[in-house]
């Protein structure tokens, strides 16, 4: 893999990586559209300073846009149109402009895919825009949405093999089912606010991101932890967040998350093999709200690696942010690359390029060893062979005293 | 002689036993049971088939049984459903009443209750139930049967039970390999509330816990009708093996021990319990307080999810009637105490007082979703030509449900 930066380039001031959106296709460049829009009418935005790239092959859709660089693929094959629904157009639309896409992704730490499957440009180009971004060493996260239950058979047929396209291109892949925006936004939500939402949800998502990365923090994530726990894993993943307010934020917080319908009982938490945790909160946030944040989710992942953060915001204060981003692998395990997942990048990008914290890093090898004791397996017994038994996350096969830490005294 | 129809067979798949129960409808519609079959389950896990061969050998032992013990032939049966996969919500459909004189008829009905369900589930889920709960009329609130009634709108509400289908099928599949023919299928807490309730109940507001071998199904009842229902995949085996793992003890000996001994109410002082030597099993002495101490945080967990259900659906202060607690597990001691104290509502243990018979069966709670199925029957023997029933929802073919489909656009 190619360094992110060359030692030059980083002088005194700390160098974080470059973090760019990719909006692939017509519901990819919406959000992105959006995100845009949002930046632009509030100075105060978290995300100002995000680079946004829209990329779809309809020429029409994208002079829509305002706020983020544009770029037109398969205009020999479209002619400017779209792909009209067809996945081979837009896959070879994204092979013809191939070099483009990885010219654009060069020097980049971070690239985040929003698409939506089940169209022609989403569907086709967006494996493809994550190859190019992967062979420029770039960490390559997929958030896609996934069609309508009511949008047939065939459209979602398209968009699964699209997803698989994606996931073994992407480093991760988050779906968000548009089944879900129907919970999030309320059953009589409008078909315009649902998409919003869903929207919305991305930037959600990006938003985490970036924020573990650029704000000051109280617990520092780096580029280098984020690709250990996420790199290479072509996973499966999980994305909810909760906020609240007051004098009891941080447990009102985590309660909002559990409840979020994206976390959908936190079937992936509790089998995840990589979580990430990020707080955000005022300059008023104390670090017992860090914890009574972090432990409840740490605890139902436990069988995950956990990389978390806690970053201070001034426009935060007294409200208290969790994001959660979990991945299981969704390939076999013995196929997962897991020794160049953990200790290569680590061993690449050192300390001049990236400030490592120390004790987080060879707190997560000592955890990684611990991945594999068979613990679960006993307190599970009877139930060991059938499927767990999710509740809010928490797997309740496994005996309840056991989960409370009651002891039994002798 | 007696009249084919008239004699309705209830069969539960569960858990920790396969029970068929036989009812005759005598004169003015009152239920009398007539048989009893019951066999251990080797099976079936939290409520779910997982061994086929056993469950269908298991569901045609107590069949015969039943057969036996009410001198009848079994032909058909009516069979529960449950398992963590089921999932439930409230939805309102709409339809604007078009015809000249605004009358609302049996067509309109029938659309409002299709828009009703026409909701978005995921792919591979079936509609169990659609249970009509209210109309409404131009907005007005609470009727019950808007048919003949004048109006430009008329909205209902349903509440719809879905689950993953292919898994719902395994049931049935068991039972035609027996061979038998299914009638009909229903959730266990629907059944179990139909034995346990009566309509006055019903009217002022119960929820019905039905907590069983391998999960505990619940469901509210409001003025009168299914408000809420839910399925916690935890049951009596959790207990058993919270048991068996804190006092290392096999399971075997970790359930008679929870019979014989096991008390939900914490104890002051402790006790001591010595283990009789079986075969292959040393004497053993366990702390009596351990015991009841992992037993009660277990229910109380359990009974704590449904509070917060309750809490979460602001269904608390509707419960006129109070919590019923049926299923196996409603015979462990100190559960009526522990339930009053987690619900601060009054607590009965759920008796299936809806029937007559014999007073053994009736009066014992793990029976109360088999009864239920009896009453079930009945009631949708008499509006069969309504709407599918689930049992066709979930034995529909593909091809039958693109036709519907395609019907519906």
């Amino acid at each position: 893999m190619t360094p992110i930066r060359k030692p030059t380039e980083s002088n005194d001031a700390p160098v974080r990586a470059r973090l760019k959106v990719f909006g692939v296709g017509g519901a990819g460049c919406n959000a992105v559209g959006q995100i845009a829009g949002a930046i632009a009418g509030d100075a105060q935005h978290p995300l100002t300073g995000i680079e946004l790239v829209a990329i779809n092959t309809d020429l029409q859709a994208l002079s829509g846009i305002t706020g983020a660089e544009k770029m037109q693929i398969g205009s020999a094959i479209t002619h400017g149109l779209g792909a009209g629904g067809d996945v081979e157009l837009g896959l070879r639309a994204a092979q013809q402009d191939a070099e483009r896409l990885e010219a654009i992704a060069q020097n980049t730490g971070i690239v985040f895919i929003v698409a939506g499957l089940g169209g022609g440009t989403g569907t086709g180009a967006a494996p493809v825009v994550a190859r190019a971004a992967k062979e420029q060493g770039a960490l390559v996260l997929a958030f896609v949405m996934l069609p309508f239950a009511f949008e047939g058979v065939g459209r979602r047929q398209k968009a699964i093999a699209g997803l698989d396209q994606l996931k073994a291109q992407a480093d991760a892949v988050i779906c968000i089912p548009n089944d879900k925006l129907f919970k999030v936004a309320g059953e009589r939500a409008t078909a315009l606010d649902a998409f919003q939402r869903g929207n919305e949800l991305v930037a959600t998502g990006v938003q985490a991101f970036w924020q573990l990365l650029a704000r000051k923090g109280l617990i520092n994530v780096d580029f280098a932890d984020l690709r250990n726990a996420l790199g290479s894993k072509h996973s499966d993943g999980l994305f909810s967040f909760g906020t609240a307010t007051g004098k009891e934020k941080s447990r009102e917080a985590v309660k909002v998350l559990l409840e979020n319908p994206l976390f959908d009982g936190g079937d992936v938490l509790g089998k995840a093999e990589a979580v990430l945790i990020s707080v955000l909160g005022g300059p008023d946030m104390t670090l017992a709200d860090v914890q009574h944040a972090v432990e409840p989710i740490s605890r139902i992942a436990s069988r995950g690696q956990v990389t978390m953060g806690a970053a201070i915001d001034e426009a935060h204060a007294n409200r208290l942010t969790i994001t959660v981003i979990a991945t299981v692998n969704a390939l076999p395990r013995r196929a997962a690359p897991a020794p160049v997942a953990t200790r290569q990048p680590v061993q690449e990008v050192t300390t001049p390029i990236l400030p490592l914290v120390k004790p987080a890093v060879s707190k997560k090898e000592a955890q990684a060893k611990q991945e594999n004791l068979p613990l679960e397996g006993v307190s599970r017994g009877r139930f060991e062979k059938s499927e767990p038994t999710l509740y809010n996350g928490e797997d309740l096969d496994v005996p309840t005293y056991i989960r409370r830490g009651v002891s039994l005294k002798r | 002689m007696l009249a084919k129809d008239r004699i309705i067979v209830g069969l539960e798949v569960g858990t920790s036993k396969v029970c068929a129960v036989v009812g005759e409808v005598v004169d003015g519609g009152n239920i009398l049971i007539i048989g009893v079959g019951q066999v251990a389950s080797e099976g079936v896990r939290k409520g779910e088939i997982v061994n086929m061969e056993a469950a269908t050998q298991n569901i045609h032992d107590a069949l015969i049984q039943a057969e036996e013990s009410a001198d009848v032939e079994i032909r058909n049966v009516y069979a529960s459903v449950t398992g963590g996969h089921l999932r439930c919500f409230n939805n309102r459909g709409s339809v604007a009443v078009t015809n000249e004189d605004r009358e609302i008829t049996e067509d309109e009905v029938r659309n409002v209750m299709l828009n009703a369900k026409a909701v978005n589930i995921p792919m591979d889920h079936v509609v169990l139930h659609a249970i009509r709960q209210r109309f409404y009329v131009d907005g007005a609130d609470g009727i019950q049967t808007p048919l003949g009634m004048m109006g430009a709108k008329l909205e209902a509400d349903v509440h719809v039970i879905h689950g993953v289908k292919t898994r719902l099928q395994n049931t049935i599949r068991c039972i035609k390999q027996v061979p038998l023919d299914v009638a009909n299928i229903a959730v266990s807490s629907l059944a179990s509330a139909l034995a346990v309730l009566t309509p006055e109940h019903q009217q002022l507001g119960a929820v019905v816990i039905d907590m069983g071998g391998g999960t505990t199904d619940y469901i509210i009842y409001r003025d009168g009708t299914i408000q809420h229902t839910g399925v916690i995949a935890v049951g009596g085996d959790h207990i058993t093996n919270d048991i068996a793992t804190g006092l290392k003890i096999p399971m075997n000996r970790a359930d008679a021990l929870k019979i014989e001994h096991g008390s939900l109410e914490l104890l002051d002082v402790d006790e001591t319990i010595s283990l009789k030597r079986e075969v292959g099993l040393a004497d053993r002495e366990v702390s009596k307080q351990q015991l009841c101490r992992i037993m009660n945080l277990r229910v109380e967990e359990t009974l704590s999810f449904i509070k917060q259900d309750l809490d979460k659906h602001k269904l608390t202060d509707y419960l006129g009637a109070g919590v019923f607690i049926t299923g196996g597990c409603a015979r462990l001691r100190g559960m009526e105490r522990l339930a009053t104290t987690i619900f601060g509502l009054p607590v009965h243990i759920g008796h299936s007082h809806t029937v007559n018979g014999p007073t053994a069966t009736i009066e014992s709670p793990e029976y109360s979703t088999t009864i239920g199925l009896i009453r079930y029957a009945q009631g949708s023997q008499r509006d069969q030509h309504r709407e599918p029933t689930p049992i066709q929802r979930v034995t529909q073919t593909f091809h039958g449900y693109f036709l519907k489909i395609r019907a519906m656009m």
